[in-house]
């Protein structure tokens, strides 16, 4: 049997998250997916690892958060860019960064400081941690109750436990990095690739030429439901329809006329008109953006993205 | 027929314009569930359905097996009818007496109104098994409250517009609470998390208050 060590949670900032791919297959019973806002960072902090595709990780949203580690093992934080400081045996440490493995000794703490840029940060540990799944999924939806503690954010003095590696073990397993072509930069300005879709025909050119034409800020209300963008608002926006599914990243006009990107929490069907979705790969990258950030939009085509999501699915699984 | 788009990198929207295929696209859910691999998740909705797979999915399957579907519509299964049993008692209708005079009939009236109907399951979301149902009388059409009330309890019979819904658990909420219900209508515990199905009937089983209050406690 293999004996567990455990994670406790000293400051969790903001919001702190465990995450995995998501809750898959409950969408028709009203279950929304989850998982992480980010799933480039998610995947790459488990690579470093050589982890499951799967395995659970911390999404810590603004940073702001400290953990103990009760024993060594190793970790990687990608995402957002936060500093990392270790508080015992600082003297001994090497300068740890994120977008690399990281090894932690036992008795460790991590601090976590505030995102210099990006907003979300994923902290993976080698081999995962160990949590019972509820439909499927480790990960937490507090708004559905599902997940680990109920669903809830962590909070204060929360453990999480993670397998107990052997010194050799952990010895022999090098520090990887994430090439830095790889690494994004999420201060610059992004394009989302809009592919049309849903209600699409319903706008007028006009209308259509101004969404694409303009540049829109994040507005602060943005969450891991929906991110919302601030501009110019659309006038006479084509009327509410029928209730249908929202896809991931769809892109959704209610009567202010302002645009709403549906995300990982999104509820599963709703009734505003809707321009099509944007890229996943491209709704990941939005997740990362700063309120007051801004954005545009662009028109691609669902094989075009299906191509590029192709190649990201191939090279992480 | 039915229309096919690819609305983004997974996910393929069905719809259609006729009554005959709407009423069917339950059936088409469960078509496509049995014969396609790799499908995660099928969501329907009044006119549409959304088919959700993985990198795997061939788009092109997704459309063939639509169209096996269309040929055989004719033969289709019929859904099952479900009883709610619901309780309008004073102390669990918050709304019912304001209903009532908004809609200028009594509270007897307006819960004859109410369990008279044969509703159907037109979909299922919002929240975990918040179910959709069709087919409210006319005469109980109502807006929504202009205010939603921060916390309905879960249990809450509810109507707003055309439609009529039992709240799966605690939440905010904006339609009129005219009972309650003693079943859940989702419960993550359970093999069979939501009764319900998209396209069944429902229909609701009036409770008196010490009928609800006891109601699960006959151990048979």
């Amino acid at each position: 049997m293999t004996k567990a060590a455990s994670l406790t949670v000293l400051r969790s900032g903001p919001q702190m998250l465990v995450v995995d791919q998501g809750r898959i297959g409950f969408q028709h019973i009203g279950v929304s997916p989850g998982g992480p806002a980010d799933k480039h960072a998610f995947n790459w902090a488990n690579r470093l690892l050589a982890n499951h595709v799967n395995s659970p990780a911390l999404e810590i949203t603004f940073g702001g958060a400290k953990l103990h580690f009760e024993q060594a093992c190793q970790i990687a934080v990608c995402g957002a860019e936060v500093p990392l400081t270790f508080e015992i045996n600082k003297a001994n440490n090497k300068p740890i960064t994120t977008w690399q493995s990281i090894d932690v000794e036992a008795g460790q703490t991590l601090s976590i400081g505030a995102s210099r840029s990006g907003l979300r940060a994923y902290l993976a540990i080698q081999g995962g941690f160990l949590l019972d799944s509820e439909l499927n999924s480790v990960s937490s939806s507090p708004k559905q109750a599902l997940g680990p503690f109920n669903g809830r954010a962590l909070q204060q003095n929360d453990k999480l436990h993670y397998c107990i590696k052997s010194a050799k073990q952990l010895a022999s397993t090098p520090v990887q990095q994430t090439p830095y072509q790889f690494i994004p930069n999420y201060k610059e300005h992004l394009k989302l690739a809009l592919i049309p879709g849903y209600q699409f025909h319903a706008f007028s050119t006009q209308q259509r030429q101004q969404i694409l034409q303009q540049e829109y800020q994040l507005s602060e209300l943005s969450d891991r439901m929906g991110v919302r963008l601030k501009g110019i608002a659309l006038d006479n926006v084509p009327r509410t329809k029928e209730s249908e599914a929202i896809a991931l990243g769809a892109v959704q006009i209610p009567p202010n006329g302002l645009p709403i990107i549906l995300s990982v929490d999104r509820q599963t069907i709703g009734g505003y008109p809707k321009l099509g979705c944007i890229s996943r790969l491209d709704l990941f990258a939005l997740n990362q953006r700063h309120p007051k950030q801004s954005i545009s939009f662009y028109l691609s085509s669902a094989e075009e993205q299906r191509q590029r999501w192709l190649a990201f699915e191939n090279f992480f699984n | 027929m039915y229309c096919i788009d690819y609305v983004n990198e997974d996910s393929v929207l069905v719809s259609s314009q006729s009554a005959v295929h709407c009423q069917a696209l339950p059936d088409l859910a469960n078509f496509l569930k049995h014969q396609l691999t790799n499908i995660t998740d099928i969501i329907v909705a009044s006119d549409t359905l959304l088919c959700i797979g993985n990198s795997q999915t061939q788009f092109e399957s997704i459309s063939i097996a639509v169209q096996q579907f269309e040929v055989q519509l004719s033969k289709r299964t019929s859904h099952q009818v479900f009883d709610i049993p619901v309780c309008y008692a004073e102390q669990l209708a918050p709304d019912l007496t304001a209903v009532a005079q908004q809609l200028q009939l009594s509270v007897n009236q307006v819960i004859e109104l109410h369990k008279q109907s044969v509703y159907k399951v037109k979909m299922i979301g919002f929240m975990p098994g918040f179910t959709y149902l069709s087919g409210l009388n006319p005469q109980l059409k109502l807006p929504r409250k202009s205010t939603p009330v921060s916390k309905v309890p879960a249990g809450s019979l509810a109507i707003a517009e055309e439609m009529s819904a039992v709240y799966p658990s605690d939440s905010p909420g904006g339609w009129h609470i005219i009972g309650q219900s003693p079943i859940k209508l989702f419960d993550k515990h359970l093999d069979l998390m939501c009764p319900l199905t998209v396209g069944d009937q429902v229909r609701f089983i009036e409770l008196s208050y010490e009928e609800f209050l006891s109601y699960g406690d006959s151990s048979d």
